[in-house]
Parts: structure tokens; sequence; C-alpha cells
């Protein structure tokens, strides 16, 4: 429910634990805005905020099934363009600068177009803009005016060309688990990670796999580098002591369960179509609360060690959420400085940004950083009484409660009915097994 | 081993196809190993399929033939038993998601294949939803021949989602079947016929193929398709109608055009 969208003229978004959402402009904190104060999350937590390409609009999920367009004028303010009131809730969404296409829980897929014509303030979301049903639940999407792309969590990412709808269907099959997040590359390869721990390219249109890396090759490798607000050059112990405090393994009851390495989240953030420069971010379930591993896609395809772990003292609180500075800004600054950051956001309401590059040629083992200053302007934000005393709200949401669900064929819980109904089937087979053979052995004697 | 009794195989006619009955499906078609469905057919590869090594998928592709007729939702198996002896070198699957019905059809096919040794072995079922893992079974254009007899009507509007036949599943048959590859549908529900002819007649990819073409004259399959089934033989009983439709999959119009222009 918590997450953080930047968009690609330098907004960016964050919405609380408490529900309360605002939005904040990179280089200009002193335009910010507040922009709702309730946001309900879903069964999967994710997608909740997102920002079109041309950072135009935004899309934020409201209270009760709504979900909430704002488009931006004169590029100072956020208005509230149109509530979408949909009947279940949404797994996914994704929009294009024309349209946005959401998807339910049932799977059923549909298309609202971005150029509103009518000056109503509510949209109902009905029948007449279902474009696909698909018959299992679905996860991560990206649609793009050529085609759909659905990760659902029956380990199959499936492609639809998409003006056509029901032409020229394939299939990524390959994962062993639920496909939890897609990320589009460019137009010929995007990247899925899954509950199963690997992260995969694939490519497009002919959805051949390329390469495939699981998150337990990560853990073993990466160079761990630790972070903290606060640094004492001299007294090395407490800097121990600090890193074994900030590292409480999350471990899902079992430790060898499968859930433990799969991908909680990921990111990337590629604004180069060569790999080096193609970086990606992600969390691994059992280490999510802290850790953050940073690699390039090229490390993906050959190691060559650029790999690294980041681990956040407990100062900072848990990780709720990150996410990559947008393609166009990168640009700016890659002809400049070649710089990227990502953006991290912790419970206690605190933003941090890192310097991706400058991180994966480091060898150091601590960092301290200077707060930057932007970055600092925000958090005071975001502490001050004004953001919060509008919403009293304080409820949080297990998020990993509606994880386990997931895996639900392959989680030995003793709960799960899947696998209690299963033991029945076999039970009853056994028996009727036995009275078929009692029988013939009757009608054998007789 | 005698042929099994339907009487210890009863189960209720309909079964949610949307909800998880923890079924197990292979990632990938060429990770299912089908050498336990066709014993004397297909050899089971000695090495661990490992499908990051392209070279042996390849060998084991030459060697072992594919399946090409699929029954979805095959009942107790009477059409693949009548199928089973006309066509000897085609593989044939069923697909069912009752447990007893496909115990019954299992125990059925093993006791065939103890009485008359060697015939009998290109057929075989499994338990799987259809709807839902149909694609990761099979490569696309692999099938050649798909079965939908007596589908469940699903009367209910609400319940049409739970049609074996929709748009969107369409699809998906579209990209399994070869090209010129054919669907035979059969029921005895009118509104169910016009739905699934309806269905069929929007998609592109598919047009029908009347049923007084000589094709069809000739095609040994249909006598079987509408009367070697346990719903079919029940239909006759009960004096009921039979409707028939057989569809062809067709060259995608979008691709032909746009090479011829």
């Amino acid at each position: 429910m918590p997450e953080i969208a930047i968009s690609s003229t330098g907004w960016l978004a964050i919405c609380l634990r408490n529900g309360i959402a605002g939005i904040f402009h990179m280089k200009d904190t002193s335009l910010w805005q507040y922009l709702q104060s309730e946001s309900k999350s879903n069964d999967l937590n994710r997608n909740l905020i997102k920002f079109s390409p041309n950072g135009q609009v935004l899309i934020i999920t409201g209270e009760n099934k709504q979900l909430n367009v704002y488009i931006a004028k004169d590029e100072f303010f956020w208005q509230l363009q149109k509530i979408i009131i949909v009947e279940k809730f949404i797994t996914a969404l994704d929009l294009t600068n024309e349209f946005l296409c959401i998807v339910n829980k049932n799977g059923d897929i549909y298309k609202i177009d971005l150029l509103f014509n009518d000056n109503s303030k509510h949209l109902i979301l009905n029948d007449e803009y279902c474009i696909i049903k698909h018959s299992s639940m679905i996860l991560d999407m990206i649609s793009n005016e050529s085609f759909i792309l659905i990760a659902d969590q029956n380990k199959k990412i499936c492609l639809n060309s998409y003006p056509d709808i029901s032409q020229n269907q394939s299939y990524c099959l390959g994962h062993t688990e639920f496909v939890s997040h897609l990320k589009l590359i460019d137009n010929y390869r995007f990247l899925s990670a899954s509950g199963d721990g690997t992260l995969r390219l694939w490519s497009l249109p002919d959805c051949k796999p390329l390469v495939f890396i699981h998150s337990k090759i990560f853990v073993l490798l990466s160079k761990e580098i630790f972070y903290t607000q606060l640094f004492h050059s001299e007294n090395q112990t407490f800097i121990e002591n600090y890193r074994l405090d900030a590292k409480p393994d999350e471990f899902c009851s079992d430790p060898s369960s499968i859930i433990n390495y799969s991908i909680w989240k990921m990111d990337i953030a590629s604004f180069n179509s060569n790999d080096s420069n193609i970086y990606i971010a992600f969390s691994i379930y059992f280490q999510r609360l802290h850790s953050i591993y940073l690699t390039t896609l090229l490390n993906m395809k050959e190691l060559i060690n650029e790999q690294r772990k980041l681990i956040f003292d407990s100062s900072y609180g848990t990780i709720i959420d990150y996410c990559f500075s947008s393609k166009a800004i990168l640009h700016d600054d890659y002809r400049t400085n070649s710089k990227c950051y990502l953006y991290i956001l912790f419970d206690s309401n605190t933003l941090l940004k890192i310097d991706v590059i400058s991180i994966l040629s480091c060898d150091k083992t601590e960092l301290f950083i200077k707060p930057d200053e932007d970055v600092q302007e925000i958090n005071n934000i975001l502490a001050s009484k004004e953001f919060h005393s509008i919403n009293n709200n304080n409820t949080t949401v297990s998020d990993d409660i509606l994880y386990k669900e997931l895996f639900k064929n392959h989680l030995e819980s003793s709960d799960n009915c899947c696998s209690k109904r299963k033991n029945d089937r076999i039970d009853q087979e056994q028996r009727k097994k036995q009275i078929c053979s009692q029988m013939e052995e009757n009608i054998s004697i007789a | 081993m005698s042929l099994p009794q339907k009487k210890f195989y009863r189960q209720r006619a309909h079964s949610n196809p949307l909800s998880d009955h923890s079924i197990d499906y292979p990632v990938r078609h060429d990770a299912m190993d089908w050498s336990s469905h066709y014993p004397l057919v297909i050899k089971s590869s000695e090495q661990s399929p490992d499908h990051e090594s392209s070279v042996s998928n390849k060998r084991r592709k030459v060697e072992n033939p594919l399946i090409e007729f699929v029954d979805i939702g095959c009942g107790y198996g009477g059409l693949l038993v009548a199928l089973a002896p006309l066509f000897p070198d085609k593989l044939m699957l069923g697909m069912e998601l009752r447990v007893k019905v496909l115990d019954y059809v299992l125990d059925r096919i093993r006791a065939l294949r103890e009485q008359y040794p060697g015939q009998y072995t290109n057929i075989s079922c499994l338990r799987t939803n259809a709807m839902k893992y149909l694609p990761t079974y099979f490569q696309k254009g692999q099938l050649s021949k798909m079965f939908f007899l007596y589908p469940d009507p699903h009367f209910k509007k609400a319940k049409h989602k739970w049609r074996i036949i929709n748009k969107q599943l369409l699809a998906e048959y579209a990209y399994l079947l070869r090209v010129d590859g054919l669907v035979y549908t059969c029921t005895d529900v009118l509104d169910l016929h016009q739905w699934m002819c309806s269905c069929f007649d929007e998609f592109p990819l598919f047009e029908r193929i009347d049923n007084d073409d000589p094709v069809l004259k000739n095609d040994p399959c249909i006598e079987h398709v509408v009367g070697s089934t346990e719903e079919g033989k029940k239909v006759e009983r009960n004096k009921g109608d039979k409707y028939l439709a057989v569809f062809r999959r067709i060259e995608d119009p979008y691709i032909t055009k746009s090479s011829d222009s």
C-alpha cells in the first residue's frame, strides 16, 4: 500500500502507510501538494501509483475500490480529474499517454480512454470497457500501443497483441512459481521476477527466454555495503554492533522454503540500450526489510562482480518501497554527469536518495551519506504536522500474509485447504481401490 | 484385469473450472515426461530433462512423437477408446477435471491394454484444468484435432464465463492448433450450439465447415464424435437432437494480407 513513483517530468508521488498521498517536485520542493487522505490497499499491495510516460497523468487508488485520476495543470498543480469506480479489487494497472488498462481480481482487463470527453467526475467501469477476460488472477501487466503482457498466478506470461486482441497470442513459459513483476526494457526485451526467486530476461515478440538467474547467487556473491546515519570513524566495534542489529532476517517459518528467496520487489532503470547501463534493484523476501540488491543487466548475463547488497541500519526503519527516477530525467543527467538515482522510502517516513553508479563501483563496506538537500526538504515536509494533521488513521496491514497465499500449492502450511482436499482425495482413492479389490476377490471366490 | 464398472466411479457432473484444484502441471511442454502415459510409444529420456540444453531437446523431439488429438472434457473416455484403433500412429490425450471419472478412464485404458496387447497404447488421460493450464502442455501448432463433446452448458448468465468456448480461450486453442487443424464440437443444447457457433464465427482464425461438406463425409471421426461418448449414447436413448459443428483453423488473414501487399 505505501508506494513511491517518479514521473518523467520530475514529480515524486508518495503514498504513506497511513493512507496519505502527496506529490513533490524534485527540483523545487516548495511545490508540494497533498493529494488524498485514504488509499485502500488491494490484496497484493502493489501497483497502486503510476504516472503516464509523459508525466501528465497520475493514477492513485483511492478508498473503497476507486481509482483517482490526477492531471497536471500548468506544471505546478495537480487536479483530481476523474474518479473511476470498479466492482472488484484491482490487482494491476498500466497506462500509456492515451489509455489506461486495469485488471481486476477475476482477471478481466478493462481499457479506459484517458482523453476524457465529458465533464462528469465519476466513471463507473462496466463490461463495455472489458477487452480480455483471463481465467486466473493477474499479478502484473504491461500495456503499450502494440501489445499487452500479462503475468499471472499460474506461472504463465501471456503476450497479446493489442489492437487485434484475439489473434497473435504467445506464451513465455519457464517460471516455476507465480510471476509477480514485469518490467519492459525496450521494445524487444523484458524482465520478469517471480516467486521462485528467479529473474528472467525474455525477448519479444517471439517470447524466447534469454537469461535467467536465481537470487541465491546474489545472496552469496554480493558485496555488502552498510548504510548508516551515524558515523564514527574511530569506533569500529560500534559499527559492528550496529550492523548486527540491523540485519534481522525475516525468515518465513522454515528457512529452506521457497518463499524466502522469492523476489519481493523489483525495479529497473534503463536509459540506454547498452546492457551495462540497465540497472536492476530488487529485494528478496527474507531480507526485504533492510536490504536491497543492486546489479546491472550485463552482470546478469556474465557475472562480472557488479552486484552489491545495500543494508540499511535500523535507525532508518524498514524499507517500504523504492524506485528509480524515470527515463527522461536520467537522460538529462546522463548527458551531463551520468548519474542514476534510487529513491527509497522507509516506514519512518523518510526518503533516501542513492547514487547507483558510485555504489556499483564502490569497495568500501560502510557508507555515510550526507543527506541530499532536496530529499531532506521532502523529509521535513513528510515529518511535519501539517502533512499528517488531516488524517489520524494509523492502521497498518501486514504485507506478507496475502503474499504467502500465492504460494498455496507449494507452501506446507497446516491450514492450507488445498493440500487438505488433496490428501482427502488420495485417502478416498486408496479406500476405493481396497473396496474394488475386495469385490474382485468376492467374485472370484463365489 | 477386467473392465472397470461405472458404479464405483460416480461423481457429480459439474465441477467449478475456475477454482484451484491443486493440480500439478508442467512449467513448459518440454518439461513434461509423457512416457508414463504412453509406455511403449515414448521412451523416457535417460538424462534428466534439462531445458537449458537445446541439443538434447531436439534429439528427444525427433525420436518421440507428439500428441496430436486432444479431447477436452473426455468424460468416461468413450471417444478415445473408439478412435484409438482408427489412428494407431497418432497420440491422443484426454483431459478431465473430475477425479473419479479420470480414474475410471485410466483403469479402462489399463484393462484394454492388458486384454488387447499392443493396442490402445496411443491413448491416455490426465487430470488438469484445460481452461487455465492448456498452453503449458503443448507447443504452438502441435495439435491437429481438438474435440469438445457435449460440454457443460452452464445455462445461467453468471456462469457463462465457465463455458469452455469463449473468446479468450479460442485464442489459446488457435495458438495450439496447427493451420488446417480441426475443432469438433457437438452438443444437444441448442442455445449452447448457437453460442459456440457465434464465438467461432466472430473469431477470425476459424472458419466453419458445413455438415454436408465432403471433407466431413469422409472423415472417420464424425460418427464417433456424435455417438461414441456416454453423453452421446444418453442423448440417443432420450431421443434428443444433436448439433454438430466443425471448424477449421485457418491462416492468419492479417499476415497473409500484409504479405500480399
